[in-house]
């Protein structure tokens, strides 16, 4: 689970500042961080300053990196929710989502949006979706996947575009069946 | 009573007296040069309130002492100041606070350079918002006010800064901050001074 009450640290090069709006230009270098959660942009708009709902924007380069996630993408926006960096929804052509700490297959996602929940450890990929476990592949227009239980749903609400996959035996197996049959 | 040494001490007046008249250009009398340099003029408890054209306020200032100070030998006139408080109108109301220790506006300067516990508060809408740093300095003319050495703790909302330089436009309320680190703290209570 992902570890919370951590400080909300940023840092950057510059920061141009309007009190009358409430917003917070951020350029050059920007790196936000939460205990071992960031994201890293060349740019960023923080606004709402005052409320505890915040909202930031991110933009060019952006890599956001949590214990289980890694995403990727020119466009990101971020619920910052009380000083915690509740979710995110990453849009690019594509974006990319990889899972992290799966030292046996690699867990990756391309599509147009990409949503993950810091909470929950759900990612939502929308739009021109490519999906692989590490063995099988996947085509459609939304995949849900649950980091934690690793679980996925294409197209769970029904889509008038087919699902197309990839099935790939798994590794031990196909390689018996070879040394049986010769 | 040694008369010895009352006429060596008139032999050196009469030298110091005599160098004196010497170099004394401005053609004072004698006695000026030696009286402690003295304030052309001083104000206590004063309330300065510098008007725009069209009659609407433009900059209030508060100070417990304004001094203006004759420095020799051009005899320039530098103004120091006590406990300022500075206040900024905008277009309808009063749109800024400035509070320090100390000012000091130089010579022939249309900059003020502000010491000591320096904070300047947005006082329209974003009431959590404010610098505070040990040096500032304000350009009247331009209405800029920019850090000089010190670094300058910030406060835009729940988020605290520190920052290394800063340029404040005082009428468009526009800041930029370089080198800037930030913390989520919804802590509302002052920021600590930069040490």
């Amino acid at each position: 689970a992902p570890s919370l009450d951590a400080d909300f640290v940023w840092s950057a090069d510059v920061v141009n500042s309007d009190f009358r709006n409430n917003t917070l230009d951020i350029s050059g270098n920007v790196r936000v961080t939460q205990g071992p959660k960031f994201i890293e942009a060349q740019t960023a708009r923080a606004r709402n300053g005052q409320a505890e709902k915040q909202q930031w924007t991110f933009e060019k380069d952006v890599h956001i990196r949590t214990e289980e996630a890694d995403l990727k993408s020119n466009l990101a926006t971020a619920a910052v929710v009380n000083g915690q960096i509740a979710n995110a929804r990453i849009e690019g052509s594509p974006a990319r989502f990889e899972q992290v700490g799966t030292d046996d297959r690699q867990v990756r996602g391309r599509a147009g949006v990409i949503e993950y929940d810091f909470d929950t450890g759900v990612v939502k990929l929308t739009n021109q979706v490519w999906f692989s476990n590490g063995k099988d592949e996947f085509r459609g227009d939304v995949v849900i996947y649950n980091i934690r239980d690793e679980r996925v749903q294409i197209n769970p609400g029904g889509s008038s575009n087919r699902v197309r996959g990839i099935i790939r035996p798994r590794q031990d197996k196909a390689s018996n069946n070879t040394e049986g049959g010769a | 009573m040694n008369w010895r040494w009352v006429s060596l001490a008139a032999a050196l007046a009469a030298i110091v007296i005599g160098y004196g008249a010497f170099v004394d250009d401005g053609g004072m009398p004698m006695a000026s040069h030696e009286m402690p340099e003295q304030p052309g003029y001083y104000l206590k408890d004063a309330v300065i309130l510098r008007t725009r054209e069209d009659g609407t306020p433009g900059v209030e200032l508060i100070a417990r002492r304004i001094q203006q100070q004759l420095t020799r030998p051009s005899r320039a006139e530098a103004i120091t100041m006590e406990s300022v408080r500075v206040n900024y109108f905008g277009k309808e109301d009063w749109q800024w606070a400035l509070t320090a220790d100390t000012g000091l506006v130089p010579p022939n300067s249309r900059v003020v350079q502000l010491e000591g516990n320096v904070e300047l508060r947005s006082l329209e809408g974003n009431a959590n918002a404010y610098l505070s740093t040990n040096e500032l300095a304000i350009d009247t003319e331009k209405n800029i006010a920019y850090s000089t050495r010190s670094p300058v703790q910030m406060r835009f909302g729940q988020h605290a800064m520190t920052v290394k330089s800063l340029r404040a436009d005082l009428t468009s309320e526009k800041l930029r901050l370089e080198t800037v680190n930030g913390r989520f703290d919804p802590t509302t209570e002052q920021v600590r001074r930069p040490r």
